[in-house]
């Protein structure tokens, strides 16, 4: 195993954010296929190829009208089902006037897409989220453009030791990277979790403001769903302390970071991610700290990334990479993306 | 530990990773590659009896005591 797997077809991936999604037409490519996107006058959201059938111009770079998306070069016009119903300077058009259509979910607030063989789409695969519908909670969000393949953002994301080193101004602490992990792997649904438990850490900058304490306890728990959604559940609580036996923490609070994980070509990724926390809803300077603080991570992220991207493509693939303990969840992240690889479709 | 359930935890005090089956079987490695090799490649109705508390993981490794 030398270079992080490629994202696996026949798989749910987040297209977008639910609030990306507007009467407007939105380009984007997932798993190398452009996409056109927007939501109907019902309110749900269309999800069609981003090439007109005449001479594959982007749809997208046309304009949305009560009769669908009419093609921005020579006027081709298109209805929600991806069906042509006009064609300029004609009355007939032509039967195999259509484009294709993507199965789409919009779950949790969340724009989900199905890449693949629609035949093989079941809905009841992509995994909940529900604290992002429960109105105890509140979040802030962005996407970030990563130049880089999704596995190289996976591995940043199930091996958080590199927090203590990349994002040590922020939310790094030494005992990040010292603190010993538990892995679990569940085969039968291929969820992978990560567990990291400190009991009594330096207070990283982030949750100093939050917290007003210098020592902390600190449980990171990683929960992925492979192959594009991970979960971190954040506690923060007084050193050494536990939650009670009933669940009840009131000495602790807990927040809650989402990445979507969503290839966008072979070495290009969109890194969706929304930050969650259940006190202080009502705080908009609150909001701001945490997208500045949440945005100059991703970005941290970003570019040491797309700098490992550049030096794996000049490197090639002829080297053998040297995995230590702290890998344990990021290896077995990396075998669940090849198991499904294994059992995709053949490309349309 | 749960059907379906794999486990890799490390020893304290140790650099020693060491590996539980959802089938019961159980490893010990230094190496997460070396760890998750066996884990998926192993026999699951291996009748070994697990191992016992690691308080040498090391010793445990060079007479081969891995299931």
């Amino acid at each position: 195993m030398a270079v992080p797997p490629r994202f696996p077809r026949d798989q749910w991936y987040v297209a977008a954010l639910s609030d990306e999604v507007g009467p407007t037409l939105l380009a984007r490519t997932v798993l190398n296929e452009p996409l056109v996107l927007h939501r109907t006058a019902e309110g749900t959201v269309s999800v069609l190829a981003d090439r007109c059938v005449h001479r594959r111009y982007p749809l997208s770079k046309g304009t949305l009208t009560e009769r669908g998306i009419v093609c921005g070069y020579h006027g081709f016009t298109y209805d929600d089902s991806g069906l042509c119903t006009a064609v300029p300077g004609q009355s007939r058009v032509p039967r195999t006037a259509r484009v294709s259509t993507y199965p789409v979910v919009e779950q949790d607030t969340m724009v989900w897409v199905f890449i693949g063989d629609p035949d093989l789409a079941d809905p009841a695969a992509i995994p909940r989220v529900e604290w992002l519908s429960d109105p105890a909670w509140t979040s802030v969000r962005s996407m970030a453009p990563l130049a880089a393949r999704a596995g190289l953002l996976l591995d940043n994301l199930m091996d958080l030791s590199h927090e203590t080193f990349l994002h040590a101004a922020y939310i790094g602490s030494p005992e990040v990277a010292e603190t010993p992990i538990v892995t679990t792997v569940d085969d039968t649904t291929g969820v992978v979790r990560v567990e990291r438990r400190m009991s009594d850490a330096e207070c990283p900058p982030a949750y100093q403001a939050l917290s007003g304490l210098d020592r902390i306890s600190r449980w990171q728990d990683i929960e992925y769903h492979p192959p594009g959604l991970y979960l971190l559940h954040i506690r923060i609580a007084p050193p050494h302390t536990l939650p009670a036996a009933d669940g009840s923490d009131p000495g602790g609070f807990r927040t809650e970071v989402l990445y979507a994980i969503t290839p966008e070509t072979d070495r290009s990724t969109h890194d969706f991610w929304i930050v969650g926390r259940s006190f202080e809803l009502e705080n908009p300077e609150l909001d701001r700290r945490s997208i500045a603080a949440q945005s100059a991570v991703v970005q941290q992220d970003v570019d040491a990334l797309n700098l490992l991207e550049e030096i794996l493509v000049a490197d090639g693939s002829d080297y053998q990479e040297l995995s230590v303990n702290l890998d344990t969840g990021g290896l077995a992240a990396r075998r669940q993306i090849e198991r499904l690889s294994a059992r995709q479709s053949v490309p349309r | 530990m749960s059907a379906g359930v794999c486990r890799v935890a490390w020893v304290p005090g140790t650099d020693t990773l060491h590996g539980t089956c959802h089938c019961s079987a159980e490893f010990l490695a230094e190496d997460p590659v070396d760890l998750w090799t066996w884990m998926y490649e192993h026999r699951h109705d291996d009748p070994s009896p697990p191992l016992d508390s690691p308080d040498d993981p090391a010793a445990l490794l060079t007479t081969g005591a891995h299931r």
